[in-house]
């Protein structure tokens, strides 16, 4: 059939078609490409009100540190690391860019795990829930104890929220995928 | 095409017969194998310092393996492996957090020994391990009804203790959910169910899904339950690193995220595509003088006998054997990758042809538990049998 001699009605059909397609593709991809949910649902989940200031060693070259010292403070935004590294020299680094530009802090990808196991992980894990203190990250057992003590703070001024939580589309990876062993 | 046999076959007083008790009698994670024709009645009778032999080969290859990876590391080498440059944060986090989300288990598959061959490494199956079923269930049972000993075979009380300790870190004063997941093959779901059990009875509660069941966001896995989520402490999983990042990446950006931030453990931890890659054999046969692993190359060597596998290969699949007569070779799903090229060990065999190949597993860095599947030929592919040995003194 000519394309000029369709009906209108095929017409609107065919953009019908075409919009939903789009909006198919726009539900599986943010703009920047990254994964999102495609069938988002709400939960309520308890977010840390507070900034914590965690004052940490360097203990062996490298990758290894220790807390000294934890401190809380009411601007979430400050919150911040400092770190003393072996060879004397002292880093700020603001937890806010850290978390948002991986590449303001030359050591982000070690120094952002470290952190989650202290106080100051409760500026990155966004559900106090999930949130828990490694002793073993910890210089000594006073500073730890200190930390834990004031986590109970953090988290009783703790605000709870509704947020997105994973749908239907976020899973289904490797279906069809059971005819054979992936084990060896 | 016939087989050169150049070492002395094993003899037939090594071979014992046990019952193969009642499906009834046996635990559920057996079950499906015992419908496979897969388990032996014979058991394999291996000498004390053949056992020995075997322990060190595993545990100085396995030094190897970690000292490798630091060199890799150290000049920033994870690009020759095709381990793209979006996740070398999340391998630089598994390998540095490795005492708190620790290497569960792995392989090493050993060639020679028996056949006063010197034993090789010829592959370390570090992420996906499979016969766990086998050895800590049927293994045991076998040598309980024949009445001598275990066998070396430390797996099942190795394994608690290191489950006991990823419980003890999440200190959680809740009951922390240990998810157990696979594509679901059934032998794949058997063994993951197998590490659920040892799982549970360290505090966990275990939880099995097949992958697709399973939600993953950047909030943590989650699983549906009724109109609630429950989160997800620990991932087990068998379905390998290396599809995930290859086949799946949406799944293994919204991994590296849930990783980073520590919304849940998942294991074996990544650093374990590296070991499981068989080019990473080949860059420590370039880089050290192991005498422990099978000498593997990138490029094909001047050999008259050598083998040809797939960089992540499994089961034996699309692997070649050239011997100075022709070639031995099988069939999978593996053609597609890029292969690397192997000095050819040469495996026990018995008086009916049949080649042995042993498996030693790793918890950590102890060797701690000997297992072998035979079968015709010189590759041992997912038709062999599993063989339960038994220690003898000399």
């Amino acid at each position: 059939m000519n394309f000029m001699q369709q009906s209108s009605t095929q017409i609107k059909l065919k953009y019908l078609a075409l919009a939903l397609v789009t909006v198919f593709f726009l539900q599986g991809c943010s703009s920047d490409g990254s994964p999102r949910f495609k069938d988002v649902e709400e939960i309520e989940v308890s977010e840390s009100t507070k900034g914590v200031i965690c004052e940490v060693e360097e203990v062996e070259p490298g990758n290894e540190f220790k807390v000294i010292e934890e401190q809380v403070i009411d601007d979430k935004m400050a919150s911040m690391a400092i770190v003393h590294n072996l060879d004397g020299t002292v880093d700020s680094v603001s937890l806010h860019k850290m978390k948002n530009d991986e590449s303001s802090y030359r050591r982000s990808s070690v120094m952002r795990p470290f952190l989650m196991g202290t106080l100051a992980g409760t500026f990155f894990n966004r559900n106090m829930n999930r949130h828990s203190l490694d002793p073993s990250r910890y210089k000594s057992t006073d500073a730890f104890n200190k930390s834990k003590g004031m986590r109970s703070g953090i988290a009783n001024s703790a605000t709870t929220r509704r947020m997105k939580a994973p749908g239907k589309g976020s899973r289904g990876y490797g279906k069809g995928k059971s005819f054979r062993s992936f084990g060896g | 095409m016939a087989r050169e046999n150049h070492s002395a076959r094993l003899e037939d007083n090594r071979f014992l017969e046990s019952k193969i008790p009642k499906k009834k009698n046996l635990p559920l994670q057996l079950h499906w194998f015992l419908e496979e024709d897969y388990l032996s009645k014979e058991i394999l009778g291996v000498y004390n310092h053949e056992v020995e032999q075997y322990r060190k080969i595993a545990e100085n290859a396995y030094q190897v393996f970690v000292e490798s990876t630091d060199k890799v590391l150290k000049n920033n080498e994870l690009i020759r492996f095709g381990i793209p440059q979006r996740y070398h944060d999340l391998f630089h986090y598994s390998w540095n957090n490795r005492d708190k989300q620790p290497f569960l288990t792995g392989r090493f598959d050993i060639n020679g020994v028996l056949n006063r061959v010197p034993g090789k490494v010829i592959e370390f199956n570090a992420d996906t391990c499979s016969t766990l079923p086998e050895t800590i269930f049927w293994q045991r049972i076998q040598c309980e009804k024949l009445g001598k000993g275990r066998g070396f075979n430390f797996l099942e009380e190795s394994l608690e203790v290191v489950l006991k300790q990823i419980f003890d870190g999440i200190n959680a004063d809740y009951q922390p959910v240990f998810l157990g997941s696979s594509l679901g093959y059934p032998e794949d779901v058997q063994n993951v169910n197998t590490m659920l059990n040892l799982a549970g009875k360290q505090g966990f509660h275990p939880v099995y899904r097949d992958l697709p069941e399973v939600i993953f966001s950047e909030e943590g896995i989650f699983l549906e339950a009724g109109d609630d989520y429950t989160p997800v402490d620990v991932l087990f999983k068998l379905f390998p690193w290396d599809w995930v990042v290859n086949e799946e990446p949406e799944l293994g950006d919204l991994l590296r995220s849930i990783i980073l931030n520590e919304h849940a453990m998942v294991l074996n931890p990544f650093f374990t595509m590296l070991w499981q890659n068989k080019r990473f054999l080949s860059y420590i046969s370039e880089q050290t003088a192991s005498q422990d692993i099978a000498k593997t190359y990138s490029t094909r060597p001047s050999l008259s006998t050598y083998v040809e596998k797939p960089i992540y290969g499994r089961i034996g699949e699309n692997v070649r054997v050239f011997h100075s007569g022709g070639q031995e070779s099988s069939h999978g799903d593996y053609a597609h990758q890029s292969t690397v090229f192997q000095e050819y060990v040469e495996n026990p065999i018995d008086q009916e042809d049949y080649t042995y190949q042993a498996g030693m597993f790793m918890v950590a860095h102890k060797a701690v538990a000997l297992n072998y599947r035979t079968s015709k030929g010189d590759i041992i592919t997912d038709d062999c049998e599993y063989f339960t040995h038994v220690v003898l003194d000399r």
